[in-house]
């Protein structure tokens, strides 16, 4: 990923402030699997069994005083074809601890943030803050991880923690660079041109009573997209506008926990494919989960998720009929029933395993779009298992 | 939940000084004397890293699977003790602070926090000895 002014800024300031009193602390993960995508390309081609399941993670926190910190993660990935594989900058920021407004702690991150927004948007990074290996598509649409993890800007997080309840406020403002892969991956292999994200500005709201048990939040996010086409590109300038907002649930039981939460969107697409094109879809989607514990080191998990790209296309026919039948109806949506286990035979160690049933393929790749169209039938499954370490 | 309240009600009828008598433990240099529960689950849960002087929390902890970990997150957290693993994790892993120290045992907890400045833990008040300060929680 690119670097930009935003980042740089933070780095100066770090730099600069070196010899201060301070505090230097650093983390990571690793993480190996193997996994397979039956009767689709999701993760694997031709039904392989891949072990392109690897995720690497390295992040540090320099306290510069008691305000000021410089933070940041790099990583390794490879998910097969679920998103870009290689190394890339998390996120890289200054997180200032401003002063307290009333009862309100606040904070301010300044540099490629991460995103706080939705329930595993902080921490869908670290395969053992994860509930499933595969996290559910419906809102963590894997194609678009990097943008939706964190994005250069500001960020602000307001706390308000009592002995009535604990609330928590968050702000952004920022925008994601844009990779080939990811031009690519939304917009057809024959994309020449390069993918902008304009802005995306985002706010998220959570709340949890006095016991702690349950957990109730809010988000809603803008962003704008521009394409800009090359000489001799299939494709002509274009964009693509969109709202998305989310309502999430977490309630946590001596033995079980239950986690849902749920999206809807809209979004318009004009030019592109040709000068005139202009798409406006109101999308939604879902999840619920549900967490067994045996014990403090073994979970069973089952879940299920639902997305739509389009809810007055439910069934995708229209989306197949706008395609002259090249696009087929069941891209138009994705249903998937999830069973999995967890087990920590150490307490930095843990293996999970988990098995996916899917109808449709609405979130292989972003639809709609003739040219991007992977291999993947009606109905197929996928599987994954894989063990972490973390230090 | 109501397992969690009947357990609860269970340890504190069986074994009454069981139940009361975890205690959250300071360094004694420190100068507070007392603690609400906001701030306590604040400082274990690693939300709050510095005290007001300025100084570094270093919270100590011990492991998740020993009994005073689980009643200390029990009566004192009044969370269960994935849940306070869940909220390490959004902490560390945005890096917005450190995970707890987790030592072995009550006797290596309470030398720890007697010996590093801003730091804080929990013991039984049995094996609780003058090198660290007990603090009230309101």
């Amino acid at each position: 990923m690119k670097i930009n002014k935003l980042i740089a800024v933070p780095f100066l300031v770090y730099t600069s402030m070196c010899l201060a009193e301070s505090s230097f602390s650093w983390h990571g993960f690793i993480a190996q699997g193997v996994n397979q995508s039956i009767g689709s390309d999701f993760i694997s081609e031709d039904d392989e069994i891949s072990f392109d399941l690897t995720e690497i993670g390295l992040n540090m926190r320099y306290d510069i005083n008691s305000s000021l910190a410089v933070v940041g993660q790099g990583v390794y990935l490879n998910g097969g074809n679920r998103y870009e594989r290689g190394a890339r900058l998390d996120y890289l920021f200054v997180d200032w601890h401003l002063p307290k407004l009333g009862h309100w702690d606040t904070h301010m991150h300044l540099g490629r943030f991460k995103s706080p927004h939705w329930l595993y948007s902080a921490t869908r990074d670290v395969p053992q803050t994860r509930s499933t290996i595969v996290l559910p598509q419906s809102v963590y649409f894997d194609n678009f991880r990097d943008a939706a993890l964190g994005s250069d800007g500001v960020l602000i997080q307001l706390s308000r923690p009592s002995e009535q309840g604990n609330l928590r406020l968050n702000w952004s403002y920022g925008n994601a660079p844009m990779s080939n892969y990811q031009t690519k991956a939304l917009l057809g292999e024959f994309a020449q041109g390069k993918l902008e994200q304009d802005f995306v500005q985002q706010v998220s709201v959570y709340w949890q009573p006095p016991s702690l048990n349950w957990q109730v939040g809010a988000s809603w996010l803008d962003s704008d997209f521009t394409y800009n086409a090359v000489t001799d590109d299939f494709l002509v300038d274009g964009g693509r506008s969109v709202q998305f907002y989310t309502l999430s649930a977490v309630y946590y039981s001596e033995n079980w926990e239950f986690t849902t939460e749920f999206q809807r969107n809209t979004k318009q697409d004009y030019g592109g494919f040709s000068p005139s094109y202009f798409l406006e879809e109101h999308g939604e989607g879902g999840y619920g989960q549900f967490r067994y514990m045996f014990n403090n080191n073994v979970s069973v998990l089952v879940g299920y998720d639902y997305f739509v790209a389009d809810r007055n296309d439910r069934d995708g026919k229209k989306l197949e009929e706008r395609s002259q039948g090249v696009i087929p109806a069941y891209f138009g949506y994705m249903k998937t029933t999830t069973v999995g286990v967890q087990w920590e035979p150490l307490p930095q160690w843990r293996v999970q395993a988990e098995y996916h049933w899917v109808n449709g393929a609405g979130r292989l790749t972003s639809v709609p779009s003739p040219g991007n169209t992977p291999f993947t039938e009606e109905y197929w499954q996928m599987w994954a298992i894989q063990a972490m370490y973390r230090f | 939940m109501l397992r969690f309240y009947a357990a609860s009600f269970a340890i504190c009828v069986a074994f009454p000084a069981l139940a009361t008598d975890v205690k959250v433990i300071l360094n004694p240099e420190l100068t507070q004397t007392s603690l609400s529960h906001t701030e306590v689950r604040q400082i274990f849960s690693a939300r709050q890293q510095y005290w007001s002087d300025g100084t570094k929390i270093t919270v100590y902890v011990l492991g998740s699977n020993t009994p005073t970990h689980q009643v200390f997150c029990r009566e004192i957290l009044r969370i269960f003790p994935y849940q306070l693993e869940r909220l390490w994790n959004q902490i560390i892993y945005s890096g917005q602070g450190d995970r707890p120290v987790t030592v072995d045992s009550e006797a290596e907890m309470i030398d720890a926090v007697a010996r590093t400045p801003g730091a804080v833990g929990y013991a039984y008040r049995g094996v609780i000895h003058s090198g660290v300060q007990e603090v009230a929680i309101q």
